[in-house]
C-alpha cells in the first residue's frame, strides 16, 4: 500500500509539472540526467562534437552517400557545418546475412549491427571554424532483438500469411485491410516478446574522433580527441536487468582550453518489469589527467559521483515517466545535493526493437 | 521476362532464400495451360518446415509467388530469391530476387507471375 501511493504521489508530481509547459521543457531537457537509457550513443559522431541536428541524412546506396558527401564541400573546398550522416555497412557491402546467419554467425550479426556516422559543427567562438566528428557504433549481442528470434519470426510470418497473403495470383487485400488485420494480429505477439525478453542481455561498443578544421578546410585539421563506449546489460532472473556502462574520453575542452581525460562507469539496476521499474542508479566519472590541470584556471578537477534512486513506469513504445530522488553533480554546476527529480527518458531507437 | 525450361521432363526444382535478415512467408502457384491455379507451397523460412520443392514442368505453364517480408527495423533493405533450377541447374531467368525497402511498419509485399518455356520468347 506504502509502495502504492509512493507511485501516485510520484505520478501527480510529474502531472503537475506536465501542467506547466516551461517546466516539463526543461524536465523533458534534463532527462538526460533524471533517467539514463545506459547505453552507447545513437551517433557517435554527433554525441563527439555536440550537433544535433533537426535531420540526419540516412542516403542508401553508393551513389546517394556520394552525393552527400560532394555536396558537404562547398566550391571553395571548405567543409559545410550541420551536415549529419549515418549509414549502416550491410547496406553497402555486398555481403549476404541471413535470417539463419543473424541468429547464428556473430561476425554476420556485428556486421549487420554496425553503422558509421559523420557529423559537422561550427567551432564554439569561432563561426569560421567547424569540428568534424566521425564515429562507429556496433551492437554486439542483444537478446531482445526479436529479429535474432526464431520462434518470434515464426510467428510474424503466421500473422503476414493470415492477414496479407492472397488465396491466388492477383487476389491481393486492400493496404487497408492488410494494415487492420496485421496491427490486431501481431500485437499479443509483440506484447509476449517483450514482457519475456524485457531484461534480456545485450552488449554494445561505439567510437567516436573528431577534428577541427581551421577555416573549415580539410587540409587544416587538427585532432579534438576520441571517447570511446561499452555498454551492455544483463538479466537478473526475470524481475530485474543490470545494465553498465564504461567510457573513456580524451577531448579537447574549449571552456578550459585544454584536453581532459576522463573516464565515465555507471551501473543502472531495474527490478519490475516490461512496463514498470523500481530503479537505482550511479555514476563515477573521474578525471584521469587532473594532475595536469590543478593549475588550469576554471579547471573542475573533483570526481564525480551521482546517484538515482526511483521508479519509472512506459508511458508508451520508448517513452517512460522517471521519478526519484538524487543526486545531480557535476563539475560545471558543483554539488547540488540530494534533490526530487522527474521528467521523461527516451528509449534510445536500438533499444525500441519492437517499435512496428 | 519468361523462365526456360531445359526440358520438359525433369521436376523444377524451387528453393526460397533470404540474402537479409528478415521474416519471410510465401505462397507459391503453378497453372497448367487450360488450368486453374494451384497451390503447391506456403509457410515461412522460421517454421520447420523445409523452404524447397518441385513441380512438373510443362510447355507455356506459369509460376506465381507472394512474399510477405517483416523487420523490427523500418525502412530496411531487403532481398530475396527464390531460386528455379533443374538437373542441379539455375534455370535462364530463374533466379527471381526480390529487393527494396520496408515501409514505415516494416513491412513489404510482392507477388509476381512468371512464363515457363523451353523456349525463349
Amino acid at each position: 500500500m506504502k509502495a502504492l501511493t509512493t507511485l501516485w504521489i510520484a505520478v501527480l508530481s510529474v502531472l503537475l509539472h506536465a501542467q506547466e509547459g516551461t517546466a516539463l521543457r526543461q524536465q523533458v531537457e534534463e532527462s538526460d540526467a533524471v533517467g539514463r537509457e545506459l547505453s552507447v550513443p545513437t551517433i557517435p559522431a554527433l554525441t563527439f562534437i555536440s550537433s544535433d541536428p533537426s535531420t540526419v541524412s540516412r542516403p542508401s546506396g553508393v551513389k546517394k552517400l556520394a552525393a552527400s558527401l560532394y555536396n558537404a564541400i562547398d566550391e571553395e573546398s571548405r567543409v559545410k557545418q550541420g551536415l549529419a550522416i549515418e549509414v549502416k555497412l550491410s547496406e553497402y557491402l555486398p555481403i549476404a546475412v541471413s535470417p539463419e546467419d543473424y541468429r547464428r554467425n556473430f561476425l554476420k550479426y556485428v556486421y549487420y549491427n554496425t553503422q558509421a556516422s559523420l557529423g559537422t559543427v561550427a567551432t564554439a567562438g569561432d563561426d569560421v571554424g567547424t569540428d568534424l566528428g566521425w564515429g562507429l557504433r556496433m551492437t554486439l549481442y542483444d537478446h531482445s532483438d526479436p529479429m535474432a528470434n526464431k520462434a518470434y519470426l515464426n510467428e510474424f510470418e503466421q500473422v503476414m500469411l493470415r492477414c496479407a497473403a492472397p488465396a491466388f495470383p492477383g487476389d491481393q487485400q486492400s493496404a487497408e485491410e492488410i494494415a487492420e488485420c496485421m496491427s490486431g494480429a501481431d500485437r499479443p505477439v509483440k506484447e509476449d516478446f517483450a514482457r519475456a525478453f524485457w531484461n534480456a542481455g545485450w552488449l554494445a561498443l561505439a567510437y567516436a574522433g573528431g577534428s577541427r578544421l581551421s577555416g573549415s578546410r580539410l587540409s587544416g585539421g587538427t585532432s579534438i580527441g576520441h571517447q570511446v563506449w561499452l555498454a551492455g546489460g544483463v538479466p537478473l532472473q526475470h524481475w530485474g536487468q543490470l545494465n553498465y556502462i564504461a567510457r573513456w574520453a580524451h577531448q579537447f575542452n574549449d571552456r578550459i582550453a585544454h584536453y581532459t581525460q576522463e573516464a565515465e562507469l555507471g551501473a543502472k539496476v531495474l527490478l519490475g518489469g516490461s512496463t514498470f521499474n523500481v530503479y537505482g542508479e550511479f555514476g563515477y566519472t573521474p578525471l584521469i589527467n587532473k594532475d595536469a590541470l590543478r593549475a588550469v584556471e576554471m579547471a573542475e578537477v573533483d570526481e564525480v559521483f551521482k546517484w538515482t534512486l526511483g521508479v519509472e513506469f512506459r508511458l508508451t513504445t520508448g517513452v517512460w515517466v522517471v521519478t526519484g530522488i538524487g543526486e545531480q553533480a557535476s563539475r560545471i554546476v558543483g554539488q547540488a545535493g540530494p534533490q526530487v527529480l522527474s521528467g521523461l527518458r527516451f528509449g534510445i531507437a536500438d533499444k525500441a526493437k519492437l517499435k512496428r | 521476362m519468361a523462365v526456360k525450361l531445359r526440358n520438359l521432363s525433369s521436376p523444377v526444382h524451387w528453393n526460397v532464400t533470404a540474402q537479409t535478415p528478415n521474416a519471410v512467408a510465401y505462397r507459391l502457384w503453378v497453372s497448367y495451360p487450360g488450368g486453374d491455379w494451384e497451390m503447391i507451397a506456403e509457410g515461412g523460412l522460421a517454421d520447420d518446415n523445409p523452404d524447397c520443392g518441385s513441380f512438373s514442368p510443362a510447355e507455356n505453364m506459369q509460376f506465381a509467388f507472394w512474399l510477405g517480408v517483416g523487420s523490427t527495423v523500418p525502412r530496411s533493405a531487403f532481398s530475396i530469391s527464390i531460386v528455379l533450377n533443374q538437373d542441379g541447374v539455375p534455370l535462364t531467368n530463374g533466379v527471381l530476387r526480390e529487393r527494396g525497402k520496408l515501409d514505415d511498419k516494416g513491412e513489404a509485399y510482392r507477388e509476381r507471375t512468371v512464363p515457363l518455356n523451353t523456349l525463349m520468347s
